[in-house]
């Protein structure tokens, strides 16, 4: 059975809003974990792929249904049983795990530390803080041509060039066309461009691929493959 | 009879709904329900079964195995260290402490003594943490993570949030990386099937959202036992039976009908009565402390929810008068629960527990957590993660480097006459000597010792008169910079910054010092041009 991972490069600086802020520092913060690394929660992840590929589906002629079923399998309809429900898990995107294993044993050591000696080295703002920085926006009154009063926000941005990698699990039912499901996937994740709080204003440029890790292979890049058999089957 | 258990560890959080906080919020059970684990179970056998029509109730196996009751799906608890009773138990509701104890030493359970027993500066309180372990007289507490997310509604075809569709919403979920114990009990026969389907995917999907982001769970460690206590191998039913009254604590939530049909939440004396084959009225109580809660579920066949209704929490205690116990009755009674879907593992309940040693007080301690290595983490040399490490490294320690020079220019003051233009003047070259182009746009420090050594006469005495420093020690402007220029590194005492076993200091790149050190006398010319 293969593993599915779609990568995520942030191309410029990215907000994944969690809703919240912090008084008297930001007004958006972004999503992160206990230890403070930023993370694309798997629901946004999904919804932002539906979107693109319910774009993608208006745009093909499709008497015979079968890319909307196929869309329906990957993505599920409303309700919630057993027939309508999604074949595809969609996990969090997170910086790498290997990364995030060492600095949980290191955060363990020093809580341990912590407790003997009363202080630590390093904390989860300390994380969050090497891997973020704030951006500040005012909006600017169109008759005056001056920033609006109390219109200062400031926002935590995540640093362009990191890489986030979502990993994504199929559970397919023998009657599901695996490749058109697969096909429909690999479009929605080219066409996801865009991320995150303010990304019609030039944060969240991402680009985006799947890839396919199969048992004892190395992970290779599947996104081109499944792109030109939606081609092919998509230009008549 | 036989006993199947195993761990579960969350690898993604799990939205086990219940009946708690607002409309638009979704707040879970503490652990991971029964009949979650049995619903997970079902979809495994039917994706192997597919002959097995719309009605699967009309399958003998599927009967058996999931719903005739012979299989009992008990809830997954929070797992412990203890070999004894590894599945953690809801805490008795006799468990009282004195209010405000911080850290908690001492719990008092008012099943064995009265409330007028207790010392006359103990202020009883109902203890919070929600699980247990108790060794003797040894109780470790434990309490779930949980992990509060919000999600905003999001129109299907606009992609955004609108006025009638936008609605924000709250999943108040069991936390990822917390490991649960669950138990299944089953016939020997039903044993291998349940193992295989166990044993076909060590991933299963769990409760609510399983396909965005929320219910992935890791199943490991299964083991089958022959005899199994609910309650601990060190408390065996045969020593507990034996005892001066005869206490019932709920392990589980109970529903309970009256002879209406009409659920309640009262003491099951009537059921008690039944299963032990006795009297009703020889079950004198003595003592009850007890809670309701609502419960309901979700059938994803159906695609709705379930009846919501009312029933006694776990962790009640009803304290009855002694009575002499048949053993075998009160083994099937611990083995078959009481009350209304005991499949799900609703209704479990424990005699006499925490009864060998007659004491009415327990020491109490929290779970430590000890590190799982002592190793220093180290990720492989030149991978991306490593780099990614390094240059965290690098931004935390210039955020230090840059903390430091705020804290030392606050702390600097300039006494004595020297003026704007010749501070401006030191500033201009110093943010000259930044980037300086012949060293391959480099911070250059001879600069600004050239600009001191080339001053005029007049401005050469402002830099040598005016003193610079803090409250107890001044020193001359001209002096000071020297100092720093001399050696830049000298005022910058910070230790280096390690994540993920990747360290950084000042040594790894030359050009920090100088130019920190140019900052800083930028930043104290700027701040005496204000004073």
């Amino acid at each position: 059975m293969s593993n599915y991972f779609i990568n995520i490069e942030l191309l410029s600086d990215t907000t994944f809003g969690r809703g919240d802020g912090v008084a008297g520092l930001i007004d958006q913060e972004v999503e992160h974990d206990s230890y403070g690394f930023p993370y694309l929660r798997g629901r946004t992840l999904k919804g932002l792929l539906s979107e693109e590929c319910d774009n993608l589906l208006c745009l093909i002629s499709d008497p015979q249904r079968h890319w909307l079923n196929a869309r329906n399998s990957l993505l599920g309809t409303a309700g919630s049983t057993t027939e309508t429900q999604s074949r595809m898990h969609v996990g969090d995107a997170c910086l790498p795990e290997d990364l995030r294993q060492a600095v949980r044993l290191q955060f363990e050591q020093e809580e341990d530390a912590e407790r003997r000696r009363g202080s630590r080295s390093i904390t989860d703002k300390d994380i969050l803080s090497s891997l973020t920085t704030f951006r500040q926006q005012t909006a600017i009154d169109s008759k005056e041509g001056v920033a609006k009063d109390k219109s200062l926000r400031s926002s935590r941005v995540v640093l362009r060039e990191l890489c986030f990698k979502a990993p994504i699990t199929f559970n397919l039912k023998p009657s599901d066309d695996s490749q058109k499901i697969l096909a429909l996937l690999a479009v929605s994740v080219l066409a996801l461009r865009r991320i995150g709080s303010g990304r019609n204003r030039g944060r969240g440029h991402v680009k985006c691929t799947l890839w396919e890790q199969e048992k004892n292979k190395q992970l290779e890049e599947i996104t081109t493959k499944h792109l030109r058999y939606f081609e092919q089957e998509t230009k008549a | 009879m036989s006993t199947i258990t195993f761990t579960l560890h969350t690898q993604q959080p799990i939205l086990a709904t219940s009946f708690q906080g607002d409309p638009n919020s979704d707040v879970s059970y503490p652990y991971i329900p029964g009949s979650m684990i049995r619903g997970a179970l079902i979809g495994r056998y039917l994706k192997h079964n597919t002959n097995i029509g719309d009605d699967i109730l009309a399958d003998t196996q599927v009967r058996d195995l999931f719903f005739s009751g012979q299989v009992r799906y008990l809830n997954a608890y929070l797992l412990t260290k203890e070999e004894h009773q590894p599945r953690s138990l809801p805490t008795p509701r006799s468990w009282f402490q004195n209010k405000g104890e911080d850290p908690l030493e001492r719990i008092y359970d008012l099943s064995r003594m009265e409330m007028s027993d207790l010392d006359s500066d103990v202020s009883a309180k109902p203890v919070k943490h929600q699980f247990c372990s108790v060794n003797s007289t040894d109780v470790t507490l434990y309490t779930e993570k949980r992990r509060i997310n919000i999600h905003n509604q999001r129109h299907r075809s606009k992609g955004r949030a609108i006025e009638t569709v936008g609605e924000v919403f709250r999943y108040e979920a069991l936390d990822a990386n917390q490991k649960f114990k669950a138990v299944i009990l089953c016939q020997k026969k039903d044993q291998q099937i349940l193992e295989e389907l166990l044993n076909e995917n060590d991933n299963i999907w769990l409760g609510g959202s399983q396909s965005a982001g929320y219910g992935h769970t890791k199943i490991s460690k299964i083991q089958f036992h022959e005899t199994w206590d609910e309650v601990g191998e060190n408390q065996s039913l045969e020593n507990r039976i034996e005892r001066e009254y005869f206490q019932i604590t709920l392990l589980s939530d109970m529903i309970l009908q009256n002879e209406c049909g009409q659920y309640v939440v009262e003491p099951p004396i009537q059921l008690l009565a039944e299963s032990l084959d006795i009297d009703p009225e020889q079950l004198k109580l003595h003592k009850a402390y007890m809670s309701s809660a609502l419960i309901g579920g979700f059938n994803k066949k159906w695609g709705l929810p379930l009846p919501q209704v009312p029933a006694i929490a776990s962790g009640s205690v009803f304290v009855f008068q002694s009575l002499s116990l048949d053993l075998q009755r009160v083994k099937d009674l611990e083995f078959y629960g009481l009350g209304e879907r005991t499949v799900e593992g609703f209704g479990r309940v424990a005699v006499n527990w925490l009864n060998l040693d007659n004491s009415a007080e327990f020491s109490t301690t929290l779970p430590g957590s000890e590190p799982s290595s002592t190793d220093v983490p180290k990720l492989p040399t030149g991978s991306k993660s490593a780099k990614l490490a390094k240059e965290m490294a690098k931004r935390l320690f210039c955020q230090k480097l840059e903390e430091k020079l705020r804290q030392k220019v606050s702390g600097f003051n300039i006494e004595g006459n020297i003026s704007n233009s010749q501070l401006s003047r030191l500033m201009i070259i110093a943010r000259k000597a930044l980037n300086d182009p012949k060293l391959g746009n480099k911070p250059n420090l001879q600069q600004v010792t050239e600009l001191l050594g080339n001053l005029p006469p007049n401005a050469s005495d402002q830099f040598e008169y005016a003193k610079i420093g803090n409250q107890s020690i001044k020193q001359p402007i001209e002096q000071q910079i020297k100092e720093w220029i001399e050696n830049p590194s000298g005022w910058i005492d910070i230790s280096p910054v390690t994540i993920a076993g990747e360290s950084y200091d000042l040594s790894q790149d030359e050009t920090l010092a100088p130019k920190y050190t140019l900052l800083l006398i930028m930043a104290i010319a700027k701040k005496a041009t204000k004073e």
